[in-house]
């Protein structure tokens, strides 16, 4: 059984290397040069280049048909090796900063990866000579590199906060930058980590959503409402008109990250805005209006979430029952979208803009509650009517079977 | 003084000769035998086709056949409609109650042996019968066009492309076009409310006049007889009664959900399967293999339904020419292995 396992073992490596080395002397070589080489080429399979139709010369060039190695990695000949970290944007960049030949593979490829890596921090510290910081081939993993829709891709949006973590989670590394180490931890703990890594929804940001890709810095002070407006732009608007906004520009504060921090930014509940936890006191005694609007805000806001949560209850009991509830859900949803824009208006600061949109939702809640008791209701009804009619027939039956009775009793 | 009842009984009696009748109803007489219990399955049947025909007429006043308002109708019909709920569930409840008795029937028919001359003729038009009320099941389930009734549809009609040579053109003329859409939708309410009510009025007609014709199998040999009317009659209607009574309770309790509606794009929710009443041949063309040699197992499949199905058929014209001494126990072993087969493959598909 072993013996037969290592022989298929053998026969994939062995039907790999033939699928590789079709005319490539590259492989035939590499394949007989150890363990590293060989996992090279079996990575290689699945990488987007070899996808596209691409070799190893095409990146390292050189010449695949030569048979000695002497010709085959002749520079005269073209041959470029593999580049250390300091060339690696360059050498990468001569595809992939080219239109042209880019348009040959992927016409809607971005081709201004490496103009925007200097432009990033690890651009600028590599240009700088640091060979420490991320390059293409960190977070590309080079000879596997696949694109990322791809679930197995390191840039995948699944495995970005991996991919990015690798080096930001490292203390020994991170130190000569005197850089925190606890985004990842942080991150996996927010509402953005659990939506993406827990709940599987690519949609939810990754490192590189607010800090880019290939340009990625931090976005600073002032740059920080639109990162986080390229999602919540009503939020940013809100904010932006609000009474708050000029006494955040003047203090230099972060717009979103004052109240719902950097990495780990939590579900925002109601708590929020309390009194005793909230976020609201950092700045506002119990006794300013700044408190008080926030405490009017929170109170409005628990009574529209009491009031859902109750329609909820209400629709599930009709449901429950076998009721068609397709009014009162349209309903709920309506309240429920009240919901969120009540939310969403806290950002305006006003309990009036609050009130607006919670009115809406107290009102279809309470319309959608209405049509789920109303079914429930009509449900015991339909028992009851059941039950009446039920009878009358059972007792048409007994009519019947008497009379057949009768009739046969009074034959004989 | 004669009252307004005998007056008008007597209008009509000079007209259509009711008496004669009500006499005739009164000399026919019916066996009662160990048997005679499923005697009443018939009438259930009929029975269950006026309940299907009375809240079919009622669900066609709000039902809007097409891609973009079959659906919503359906869905307007138990939610808003006054007792909508009710009769779309009666339907519902009452379509497979009426295949379920349509077995019954066919089954103790079978095992009394009263295909034999001079009925056979009537266990023909019954035959026909039960393939009428199972495309009516068949077109009905697709009308409401939510996702459960359009994937099982989508399958079923596929069975059909597998017929050679004339299968993608059947299934071209059954679909309206290459797929299940808003055209196999109209067909198939045509066919529902116009084509197959016709066509079962007509031979129901026919399976009734040819009882009457004929009278009942073991009317010679029963122990008693009983007059049809009204003894028989009053009987008939007590069962008709408790069959209602069975399809309200069914309705109000279980009422038939409206499901999710059809979406074309979409791709088929997992475990989806026919009506229980197809189930036996979806499950026996599903467990066979691929190949069979050299040829598609379904193939094999629809040929072996098909066949079994025209053996079945023509039960009273291959049984007479059995030995003698051999006809009932061969009979028995027939209709015992079809039930039994029937039963298992259908339990084997629905807890697959």
């Amino acid at each position: 059984m072993r013996q037969r396992f290592f022989f298929l073992c053998f026969l994939a490596q062995a039907v790999l290397i033939q699928s590789l080395s079709a005319q490539n002397q590259c492989v035939l070589c590499h394949a007989t040069m150890g363990e590293d080489h060989e996992a090279i080429l079996r990575a290689f399979e699945g990488d987007i280049h070899r996808q596209a139709g691409l070799s190893c010369h095409s990146c390292h060039g050189g010449d695949p048909e030569a048979a000695d190695a002497g010709s085959a990695m002749d520079p005269s000949a073209g041959f470029r090796g593999a580049p250390s970290k300091k060339e690696m944007p360059q050498f990468c960049g001569r595809c992939h900063s080219d239109p042209k030949y880019m348009k040959s593979f992927n016409p809607s490829l971005p081709v201004d990866q490496e103009l925007k890596y200097f432009t990033s921090n690890h651009g600028k510290r590599l240009k700088a000579g640091d060979a420490n910081v991320a390059a293409c081939a960190d977070c590309h993993v080079a000879h596997s590199i696949r694109p990322a829709k791809d679930p197995l891709s390191s840039v995948h949006p699944k495995n970005v906060p991996q991919t990015c973590g690798h080096c930001h989670s490292d203390p020994v590394l991170m130190s000569a930058y005197h850089l925190p180490t606890d985004q990842l931890t942080k991150y996996s703990e927010s509402v953005h980590g659990k939506a993406l890594l827990e709940k599987g929804d690519s949609a939810a940001p990754a490192c590189n959503t607010c800090h880019g890709n290939h340009g990625a810095v931090p976005p600073g002070v002032e740059n920080i409402a639109h990162v986080c407006g390229m999602c919540h732009a009503q939020n940013e608007e809100y904010f932006k008109a609000s009474p708050m906004a000029k006494a955040w520009e003047t203090r230099k504060y972060h717009i979103c990250a004052t109240c719902h921090n950097h990495h780990d930014i939590r579900h925002p509940t109601t708590e929020v805005l309390s009194g005793e936890t909230g976020v609201c006191k950092k700045c506002h005694s119990s006794d300013t209006a700044g408190f008080k609007t926030g405490t009017a805000m929170k109170e409005k806001l628990d009574q529209v979430e009491e009031s859902y949560r109750e329609t909820g209850g209400a629709i599930l009991a009709a449901e429950e029952r076998g009721m068609d509830v397709t009014d009162a859900k349209d309903l709920s949803d309506a309240a429920r979208m009240g919901l969120y824009q009540a939310r969403t208006a806290v950002h305006s600061f006003r309990v009036e803009t609050v009130t607006e949109f919670a009115d809406k939702s107290l009102e279809a809640a309470a319309k959608a509650k209405k049509a789920a008791l109303d079914a429930v209701r009509e449900f015991r009804w339909r028992r009851i009517g059941l039950g009446i009619s039920t009878l009358l027939i059972t007792a048409l039956i007994i009519l019947i079977y008497l009379k057949i009775k009768d009739l046969e009793s009074s034959k004989k | 003084m004669k009252t307004l009842t005998e007056n008008l009984i007597g209008w009509l009696d000079e007209r259509l000769s009711i008496h004669a009748l009500i006499e005739f109803s009164r000399k026919k007489q019916v066996p009662i035998h160990r048997g005679s219990v499923f005697y009443y399955a018939g009438g259930v049947c009929v029975f269950l086709f006026l309940l299907q025909l009375f809240s079919g007429i009622l669900l066609l006043m709000y039902y809007r056949v097409g891609g973009e308002s079959s659906y919503e109708s359906v869905q307007y019909i138990t939610s808003k409609v006054e007792f909508g709920w009710l009769m779309r569930s009666v339907h519902s409840w009452g379509a497979n109650l009426m295949i379920v008795f349509v077995f019954i029937h066919m089954f103790s028919v079978f095992f009394m042996k009263a295909f034999r001359k001079p009925r056979e003729l009537t266990w023909v038009t019954g035959f026909v019968l039960l393939s009428l009320c199972m495309v009516f099941g068949f077109s009905g389930y697709l009308l409401p066009w939510n996702e459960l009734a359009f994937f099982a549809t989508k399958v079923g009609t596929d069975i059909i492309g597998q017929i050679p040579i004339v299968g993608h053109w059947l299934l071209k003329i059954v679909r309206g076009g290459e797929d299940v859409t808003g055209a196999t939708l109209s067909r198939f309410f045509g066919l529902h409310v116009a084509i197959l009510p016709a066509l079962l009025f007509l031979t129901m007609s026919a399976h009734l006049a040819f009882v009457q014709i004929q009278g009942m199998s073991h009317e010679n040999t029963a122990p008693r007889k009983i007059p049809f009317f009204p003894n028989f009659f009053l009987r008939d209607v007590m069962f008709w009664l408790i069959v209602l009574n069975v399809t309200c309770v069914l309705a109000v309790f279980f009422p038939w959900e409206v499901g999710k509606k059809a979406d074309l794009l979409s791709s088929a929710p997992a475990g989806i399967k026919p009506e229980w009443y197809f189930l036996a041949m979806y499950q026996f063309l599903k467990v066979l293999p691929a190949k069979i040699l050299l040829i598609p197992g379904e193939l094999w499949g629809i040929f072996i339904i098909n066949a079994a199905a025209l053996m079945w058929f023509l039960v009273p014209f291959w049984e007479p020419h059995l030995p003698e001494r051999k006809r009932d126990r061969v009979l028995s072993l027939v209709g015992g292995s079809a039930m039994i087969v029937l039963i298992a493959m259908t339990l084997w598909g629905y807890f697959s």
